[in-house]
């Protein structure tokens, strides 16, 4: 059996002499409990965060996978019900909460990155404050989707006629294809449907508007069943090669961050 | 197939449909993420928090299970690599915005249990709190003082030859059995070893100060391995024996819970 990166399931003796041994990053996932739509689980941004965590970290070879953090920021969900919701001087105590206790480890590098998006804004604001307290014992890394690599996805989508508006944002063609190669036996494709395809909302000129209109009026507001974008006709097979493309690039992102 | 009740594995219009169907509790479990010896994995609160809510859903049939909050407290764990803990202000503020979200989902009641023993005196502090902030949204339950299922526990215990040290309070011979039972992939048998085996410290009328001291001192004071008991011989069908009494007692204790109003 292969080895296990995850803390949970390790022992903390197995978790010092790992530590010890070089592996000494700990990758930490912001992820989210929230509806998504009439087909997913509302665990589906945990599931996709342990997965891209694992995957990260045995691509790096020195490095262990914390707790997934879930529930996260979820406000503009909460209409749904499922969707819990931390505050966000909550998430914030939460966040420094678990770099205090990988610091007091040993570990010297935290890597952070989401599975869900709406976390990334409360981290842009927050992570340099944090940083600053845990430093210089440990260094802090947040990897953010870098804009080439998002184009190159687009591209690839587009190429097997997956429209923006149809990959969406939320529970659309994407993010279903990709549970269907993690977590089959959690989708239901029989309810998938379509939610909010407004080709406009979906535009990169617009994404940034988008996403603040769904945090200020909620995603009920744009979407009655919760999906932006179109799962019908999800598949396992674009799900894996999205998914493989994310760890890629996340991969990519901290070996040119983390030497620099 | 067993009903589904893990709300994180439901979507929201299951989570609807469940809940105007008549699953009207709602089970939010504190367990943790700290170490458990050399033979247990550091999420065992969690696999058994998931665990004992899931057959406690099953066997009411009028609730839904919360994703288990971990970490949560542990500062007396911080001694061992692996152990993740939450400021108490910080776990009072997760667990009042659980409640405050689930509050909206259309739930009448919410029951706060626990896996980790080290969560009770922070949960038994601030329940009252949370409930008044709530109160007229919904109802909010403690249910973590369970000495009948304890005593229940300890009794068929002995009468296995299995004394309170050995039984233990933390990665022992009851929590280990446990395991065996929920994930015995992650047991490390061959590890297993004696922790703390000092008889009064498990004395029923010590442990309240037992608590306090590993609070106090941290656990590595007690138990260089971490380990509050003895693992030894631990099996699942002692295992078995042991959740369906916690079960069963959970189960119990809810309805009376409910009909006190206040819990």
């Amino acid at each position: 059996m292969e080895k296990t990166v995850l803390m949970e399931e390790m022992t903390w003796q197995e978790i010092k002499k790992a530590v010890k041994d070089g592996k000494d990053t700990a990758i930490l996932v912001a992820a989210s409990i929230e509806q998504h739509g009439p087909h997913l689980p509302t665990a589906t941004d945990t599931i996709i965060g342990y997965a891209l965590g694992q995957a990260v970290a045995k691509n790096m070879g020195n490095a262990l996978v914390a707790p997934v953090i879930r529930p996260a920021l979820s406000r503009h969900h909460i209409d749904f019900p499922g969707t819990i919701t931390l505050r966000m001087k909550t998430f914030v105590k939460v966040l420094e909460e678990y770099c205090q206790s990988l610091r007091h480890h040993g570990f010297k590098n935290v890597v952070l990155f989401v599975s869900h998006g709406g976390n990334s804004d409360a981290l842009n604001a927050f992570i340099p404050s944090i940083a600053k307290k845990i430093a210089p014992d440990m260094r802090l890394l947040v990897v953010y989707p870098v804009e080439k690599n998002v184009k190159s996805l687009q591209e690839l989508l587009a190429e097997r006629g997956i429209t923006r508006q149809r990959a969406g944002v939320h529970a659309g063609f994407s993010e279903t294809s990709v549970m269907l190669t993690l977590r089959p036996d959690l989708v239901a494709m029989d309810k998938a449907r379509p939610g909010l395809i407004d080709e406009e909302f979906y535009q990169p000129e617009n994404i940034e508007r988008s996403k603040i209109s769904s945090f200020i009026h909620g995603v009920k507001s744009q979407s009655e069943n919760g999906v932006l974008g179109d799962p019908t006709g999800s598949s396992a097979e674009l799900g894996k090669v999205i998914f493989e493309r994310k760890v890629n690039d996340i991969v990519e992102e901290i070996k040119n961050n983390l030497t620099a | 197939m067993e009903e589904k009740v893990l709300m994180e594995e439901m979507s929201w219009v299951e989570i609807q449909e469940a809940i105007r169907g008549g699953k009207t509790s709602a089970i939010v479990v504190s367990g943790s993420i700290e170490q458990h010896g050399p033979h247990l994995p550091t999420g065992t609160d969690t696999f058994l928090g998931y665990e004992i809510a899931t057959r406690v859903a099953q066997q009411l049939g009028t609730a839904l299970v919360a994703p288990v909050i971990r970490p949560a407290l542990s500062e007396h764990h911080m001694g061992f690599p692996g152990s993740f803990t939450l400021s108490w202000e910080t776990y009072y503020e997760v667990l009042e915005d659980h409640c405050e979200s689930l509050a909206r989902f259309g739930f009448k009641d919410i029951v706060l249990i626990t896996s980790h023993g080290g969560n009770t005196p922070v949960m038994t502090a601030v329940t009252p709190d949370i409930a008044k902030k709530l109160y007229g949204r919904v109802n909010i339950h403690l249910v973590a003082h369970l000495a009948e299922s304890l005593e229940e526990e300890a009794a068929f215990l002995q009468g296995q030859g299995i004394s309170r040290a050995k039984t233990g309070v933390h990665a022992g011979y009851s929590e280990t059995s446990e395991m065996l039972v929920v994930k015995p992939h992650l047991v490390k048998m061959e590890l297993a070893k004696k922790g703390l085996d000092d008889e009064s410290f498990y004395d029923p009328q010590n442990i309240p100060r037992s608590q306090i001291d590993s609070f106090i001192l941290g656990v590595r004071h007690f138990s260089e391995d971490g380990v509050l008991g003895d693992p030894r011989g631990a099996n699942p069908e002692v295992g078995e024996k042991l959740l369906e009494i916690t079960v069963t007692g959970i189960v119990k204790a809810i309805p009376n819970a409910l009909d006190a109003g206040t819990g």
